[in-house]
């Protein structure tokens, strides 16, 4: 065999298993459309088949790259690009061909992950009137709720503290995707399910 | 307390002014950026937030003569540092990418209505021709021009403009866009107290026990004034607070009591409290006998269907009033009971009689807090009178705490187009021009022959009128500035021409002053590039009566110009060859702040401003000048009475300049300013109390110890009002009720705040608020494109039940920031007939899938 | 002559629309927004939904599922899944290998561009890899997905990676697609698919009580032009060839048609049938002699065998 022979032949070698390695290797922690019953399902069960991105009329579900390891090709969104938008029919989970999304028949069904306030980074919390996050949930009054209290070393106006409540809240991410702040980080986040280790 | 509470509020700010900054860091101007500013100029400047009438200070750093952040002022009493999130971002309205800088002319009229069309010119192409134009349509017939000016116009360019306009061209079809805001409010100020704007101040949120908000979002259209009244609801016990509403908001969700009432039914629920007092003798009988006269006016006033409206019989005599004696005042009210209000309105009488109850009780003090959802009605100035009914029978009025509060909704509608008189009926300072008195007084303060300004003693055409003759052909001339009429004017299929009956708009010459390309510039024929907000020097008054200076921060971008520049280079051309008294019109109207040789200012901004501003303020200090003060003083005998002008005294210029603002009357005391807090109350100056005001012309001792000095026989007068069907009913074919508004993010027709990046992320989107049982039966889902259409025109918009508002079966809500769904396309153009503002909040709709 | 050519330009017809068919999908659904319920038909080769109702699934995807899942498929799954095992078994399993897989596409197009410009250097290895090792790959598939908990094959597949990307904007496993397609280009082994492919093991595996078959009839010289031609494993030709078998039986046939246009004597043709098929004897066949072979037929210019 020919030298280039053999050099293509090595190095095809290399770089199929270097893939392989690669993709079987550790990722991080995603945030996956609606119907994810846990991490461990979604990995088993998805066949990276893309049909819940091609069905979300929003855009907003993407492939983990092949850095991702493991979960790269399985569906995941990032909130800050574009965040779920909980459509009524919930066309992902209705694509989805062997049920790594399921079971969601209303929007208190999801549990995507619970939005998390960066208390440092949160205006609200210093009086300012923003709150953008509470009111673009889709939730609103029972994910997120306003606390009212004084605003300390002024006599005379009020602090609106927006609440997460982690029981009703799914993880949607329009909050994240809304909010004003972006510097030095996004001053709400989305702790994804299957960050938990019930996940 | 003072230290800690500043160095606190400081440090959040720095946090901030990080934030901003390290967001403006990557716009570090490059040469020849259109942001690119030549004056290396560095320093903190104070100054007003350009957005809503609540008018909080704000501090503007400046590094390299670019608008570096903008943070609230700490100092300032109203907001105390704080911001909303339009505030906090007030630093990048002025960068946006395609910021105007040079002046734009449209050859072919026929490209109107698209991005296309404009082509660049030199200032002196363009001021020459919109000079001609002007002089030509002018000169042909004066009602044939027209200008529609702004409550976002600050107070000297309102003031110059107003000269030109009135005194220069004679001209009253001048009108501001706070036409489509505060008109109701303004005509019902003047028709109970004979002077515009509230008695009480924000100082009334910290003490009252009860709130009444009447159709109000407050919540989102006045943040920092909210964040007052929920301070006072947590600090104070058992404060309430009601929100009457035909939608619930994110101000419901707040609230303690919501009333959701049918469109237009307002009236009765006011009614029905007034009522209610009198019935069961629990109105404040002393302040009744001390305070007021009662009238009734004309009512089946019904709706400006037809253009021919004004002139007709019926609209003839819309501000028809009769004086009547309690009695028959009462017997008029007491078919408003408070089971007719309930059955016409829908809200349960009980809520309306625990609201009546909290009015009857002589300890509570009640604000009733109010703008578009009452004002934008075609009974408007109506709903005005029924709220202050209730508050004179109460004797709720002028007391720290308790008072009807009218919010004014854009930043200088007070300041500049109510008190500067930016109207086609007025004059400066609450004169009109249909009475000689006033236009005698008018004359002595410009120095303007006697009898000159009879010429304009009919009042000119209001906004609405002007739309419509120009939809018709028969405007030839219009200017506007500050403004966005081509987005924000009601029934925009007929103005914008989308009809064929209606071509005029692409026959008008349209002259439009901008900062940025929106739906205006597109049907205009000139665009003139204005300097805005800090890039010259300004003042805003808002909805408080508190005058507040901003100063210039940074040079306005490429060839841009302050407005007044504008103005002046074309009333200079205009009025070439007019003479005033013998001398040439233009150099005795403006003389005084124009050098001729050099065809510019004859002062810098800061010079140029206190100039203009003392002139102005000598309208409300008549003993600046002899000939006004003889006049103010009825000192010939000649008019009836005297006109009380320094009931709106305005301070020095340079006393504005070392404070955040003063709130009017500003009285000299041992030679101190001090602002009124509470008019027509009596106590002490210095404690915001109207001493000075009292003792020259009030009266001491009376009920409450308050003195309406200002009004007729200084007594505000109860003008009962009945209710009246809004001029549109849902039907089959249109069972919809389409409220439109603002959301807190966004100001207006969105052209300053969707170029801000963080405000755009914030509510990129416009979205029609249903009712969820609505969209399933329509078979409609969240995000569904929609289309609306009304009995005038169509939009498409996508749907929603997030629940922003939370409209009730049969109504649906959309806010109007974005072009894209242009929501004006369909709201209705008919207006109140005593105020000819439009109503905004009552069109009806059909909704279907698109 | 063109009319022998035209089982192949259809079958490179139907590849080459069903990789368009999903880039058209992945194209709509990126310029026009809305694609489930109204989309004419969207997804990949591991699933796709056609007028909203009809779903089809990968079937070796499926028993990867319930092997990573350990748990029974649901029945949308099972369904769609279903459908396309029995469609294979009736018909052939691996004619989705040669009718339907982009990868099949893109190495005869690269074995093509390698031999045209003269780069590729024959085989890769020595001697070709054991029968059935697909299938065997197709196994340890099965078990690896168990064991890891996930569905290993579909993580780095280079037959579903054109779809994917035009579905996704983004290609997954696109190192081993290009090492892949990089040895088509220089080698002459159909690597993958011969030997490696475990979609193609599966296809393999249910492929041999498929209906439709290459039958052969009277008057086969032996000249062995159509196992040269042969895009699976020259060896089930071996049957024919012989006079053995009455058709191609081996579950490896790709109904490719290859070996058909290859023959200079005409007697390969498709055939649907049963048992008579299978068992037909024919008469042995007479002495091979020197025939003039079809060129085109010959598959890799450099054979050592």
């Amino acid at each position: 065999m020919s030298v280039m022979a053999r050099i293509v032949k090595v190095a095809a070698g290399f770089v199929a298993g270097w893939q392989v390695l690669e993709l079987l290797g550790e990722g991080g922690f995603l945030l996956r459309p609606p119907g994810a019953a846990s991490e461990a399902d979604l990995l088993a069960r998805c066949v990276r088949c893309g049909k819940c991105a091609l069905a979300c009329p929003y855009h907003v579900v993407k492939a983990a790259p092949s850095v991702m390891g493991e979960h790269a090709g399985t569906p995941c969104i990032e909130a800050r690009e574009g965040a779920c938008r909980l459509c009524e029919d919930f066309p992902c989970v209705a694509a989805c061909p062997t049920g790594a999304l399921r079971d969601i028949a209303e929007r208190s069904d999801v549990r995507m992950g619970v939005a998390v306030i960066d208390r440092e980074l949160c205006i609200a919390l210093r009086g300012m009137r923003c709150e953008v996050c509470y009111r673009v949930c889709p939730l609103k009054d029972e994910a997120v709720t306003i606390k009212y209290s004084l605003r300390e070393g002024d006599d005379r106006h009020a602090v609106f503290e927006p609440v997460i409540h982690s029981d009703a809240c799914v993880g949607c991410g329009l909050c994240v995707e809304r909010c004003v702040i972006s510097d030095p980080a996004v001053a709400i986040r989305i702790e994804p399910a299957g960050a938990s280790p019930h996940a | 307390m003072e230290l800690s509470r500043r160095s606190f509020i400081k440090a959040s700010a720095v946090s901030l002014a990080v934030a901003a900054a390290g967001a403006l860091a990557g716009c570090a101007p490059q040469g020849g950026a259109p942001g690119g500013v030549t004056a290396a100029k560095s320093g903190t400047f104070k100054s007003v937030c350009r957005f809503c009438g609540t008018g909080c200070g704000v501090i503007c750093e400046v590094k390299n003569g670019r608008l570096a952040s903008v943070l609230g002022d700490p100092d300032n009493a109203s907001n105390k540092g704080l911001n909303c999130i339009k505030g906090l971002h007030l630093a990048k309205i002025l960068y946006g990418e395609d910021r105007l800088t040079k002046p734009l002319v449209r050859d072919d009229a026929t490209t109107k209505g698209t991005t296309g069309g404009l082509r660049e010119a030199t200032w002196e192409e363009a001021l020459d021709l919109v000079a001609d134009k002007l002089k030509t349509a002018w000169e042909a017939d004066k009602k044939r021009i027209a200008f529609w000016g702004s409550g976002q116009q600050p107070i000297t360019e309102g003031y110059a403009l107003a000269k030109f306009w009135k005194a220069g061209l004679l001209s009253n079809n001048i009108d501001p866009n706070a036409r489509l805001c505060m008109a109701s409010a303004v005509v019902a100020f003047m028709n109970v107290f004979q002077t515009d704007e509230p008695p009480g101040s924000y100082s009334d949120l910290d003490e009252a026990d009860v709130f009444v908000t009447w159709g109000a979002n407050m919540a989102e259209a006045h943040p920092v004034l909210y964040s007052r009244l929920t301070a006072r609801k947590i600090a104070g016990a058992g404060v309430q607070h009601f929100d009457i509403t035909t939608l619930k908001t994110r101000t419901s969700a707040s609230a303690d009591k919501v009333l959701v009432f049918r469109p237009g039914t307002d009236l009765a629920i006011a009614n029905a409290i007034s009522n209610y007092l009198i019935q069961n003798d629990l109105y404040d009988k002393q302040f009744v006998a001390d305070h007021v006269q009662f009238k009734v006016g004309a009512e089946n006033i019904g709706h400006a269907y037809e253009d021919g409206y004004d002139g007709s019989d019926v609209g003839k005599t819309v501000n028809d009033v009769t004086p009547v004696d309690f009695e028959a005042f009462a017997a008029r009210m007491s078919t408003y009971t408070l089971d007719y209000a309930a059955e016409l309105s829908g809200v349960a009488a009980a809520d309306i009689e625990e609201l009546a109850r909290l009015f009857a009780d002589p300890d509570k003090r009640i604000m009733s807090l109010w703008t578009m959802g009452v004002n934008q009605h075609t009974r408007g100035t109506w709903m005005n009178h029924c709220i202050y009914n209730i508050h004179l029978l109460a004797g709720k009025i002028c007391k720290p705490g308790s008072g009807p509060f009218s919010l004014t909704g854009q930043p200088t509608a007070c300041g500049t187009a109510r008190e500067v008189g930016l109207f086609a009926h007025r004059l400066p300072a609450d004169l009109v021009v249909n009475n000689p008195q006033h236009r005698r007084y008018t004359e002595a303060v410009w120095d303007l022959p006697s009898g000159y300004l009879d010429a304009i003693q009919d009042p000119g055409f209001h906004t609405i009128r002007i739309f419509r003759e120009m939809s018709k052909g028969n405007i030839d001339f219009l200017w506007t500035a500050s403004n966005n009429w081509a987005a924000s004017l009601p029934n925009l299929t007929r103005f914008l021409g989308k009809s064929p009956e209606y071509q005029g708009v692409f026959k008008t010459f349209i002259v439009v002053n901008e900062v940025y390309p929106t739906l205006s510039t597109q049907y205009a024929d000139v665009v003139l590039p204005a300097a805005m907000w800090v890039e010259r020097e300004g003042q805003f008054g808002n909805a408080e009566r508190r005058t507040a200076v901003f100063e210039k921060a940074v040079d306005p971008p490429g060839e841009a110009k302050w407005d007044v520049w504008i103005f002046l280079q074309v009333a200079r051309r205009v009025l070439d060859g007019t003479q005033i008294g013998g001398a040439p019109a233009f150099d005795h109207l403006f003389g005084f702040i124009w050098d001729k040789d050099k065809d510019d200012f004859s002062g810098d901004d800061r010079e140029i401003n206190r100039r203009l501003f003392e002139e102005y303020r000598i309208f409300s200090n008549p003993s600046l000048k002899p000939a006004a003060a003889a006049i103010n003083s009825n000192e010939g005998g000649q008019f009836d009475a005297g006109l009380k002008m320094e009931n709106k005294q305005l301070a020095p210029y340079d006393v504005y300049l070392e404070h955040n603002g003063l709130t009017w009357p500003v009285r000299e005391v041992n030679g101190t300013w001090l602002p009124t807090t509470w008019r027509f109350a009596d106590g002490s100056q210095a404690e915001g109390f109207d001493e000075v005001g009292i003792a020259a012309y009030g009266k001491k001792g009376l009920a409450g110890n308050i003195s309406f000095y200002k009004s007729a026989g200084q007594k505000p007068s109860a003008v009962f009002r009945p209710y009246e069907a809004p001029a549109e009913q849902p039907d089959d074919q249109y069972p919809f009720w389409l409220c439109t508004g603002r959301l807190l993010e966004q100001w207006h027709t969105g052209s300053m705040t969707r170029r801000v990046p963080e405000l755009d992320r914030a509510l990129p989107e416009a979205l029609l608020d249903m009712n969820p049982e609505d969209c399933q039966r329509l078979g409609i889902k969240d995000g569904d494109l929609v289309r609306v259409t009304s009995r005038h025109g169509q939009f498409e918009i996508k749907a929603s039940t997030a629940r922003r508002t939370e409209p009730g079966p049969g109504t649906c809500f959309a806010p109007f920031f974005v072009e894209e769904n242009l929501v004006n396309l369909a709201v209705e153009d008919y207006y109140c007939p005593l105020s000819k503002e439009p109503d905004y909040k009552k069109t009806c709709v059909r909704i279907e899938k698109a | 002559m063109a009319g022998r050519r035209t089982t192949s330009w259809l079958r490179h017809g139907v590849q080459c629309a069903a990789l368009a068919a999903f880039a058209l999908a992945g194209a709509y659904a990126a310029l026009n927004g809305t694609v489930a319920g109204e989309g004419v038909f969207f997804g990949t080769l591991s699933s796709s939904t056609t007028r909203g109702t009809l779903v089809l699934s990968d079937p070796f995807a499926a028993f990867e599922v319930i092997a990573a899942s350990r748990a029974v498929p649901s029945a949308g799954l099972a369904a769609s899944a279903g459908l396309i095992a029995a469609f294979y078994a009736l018909v052939r399993g691996r004619a989705f290998c040669g009718w339907l897989c982009p990868f099949g596409l893109v190495s005869e197009i690269a074995n093509w561009i390698g031999k045209k410009t003269k780069i590729a250097r024959g085989r890769l290895l020595r001697d070709p890899l054991p029968r059935h090792s697909k299938t065997v790959a197709g196994g340890l598939v099965l078990a690896a997905s168990a064991l890891a908990g996930l569905p290993v094959f579909e993580l780095l597949s280079p037959v579903a990676f054109l779809p994917r990307l035009f579905a996704y904007g983004v290609g997954v496993g696109l190192w081993l697609f290009v090492a892949l397609v990089a040895v088509e280009l220089f080698f002459t082994d159909r690597l993958w698919c011969r030997g490696l492919c475990p979609l193609g093991g599966f296809y393999e595996a249910i492929g041999s009580v498929g209906l439709v078959r290459v039958a052969v009839r009277e008057g086969c010289t032996g000249c062995e032009a159509c196992k040269r031609a042969c895009l699976a494993d020259p060896r089930i030709l071996d049957g024919t060839v012989a006079g053995t078998a009455g058709s191609v039986t081996a579950g490896d046939c790709m109904l490719c048609g290859r070996c058909i246009e290859a023959c200079p004597v005409r007697v390969l043709s498709f055939g649907v049938g049963g048992p008579a098929l299978l068992y037909r004897k024919s008469a042995p066949a007479a002495a091979p002699k020197e025939a003039a072979c079809e060129d085109d037929a010959a598959q890799d210019p450099g054979d050592e065998r």
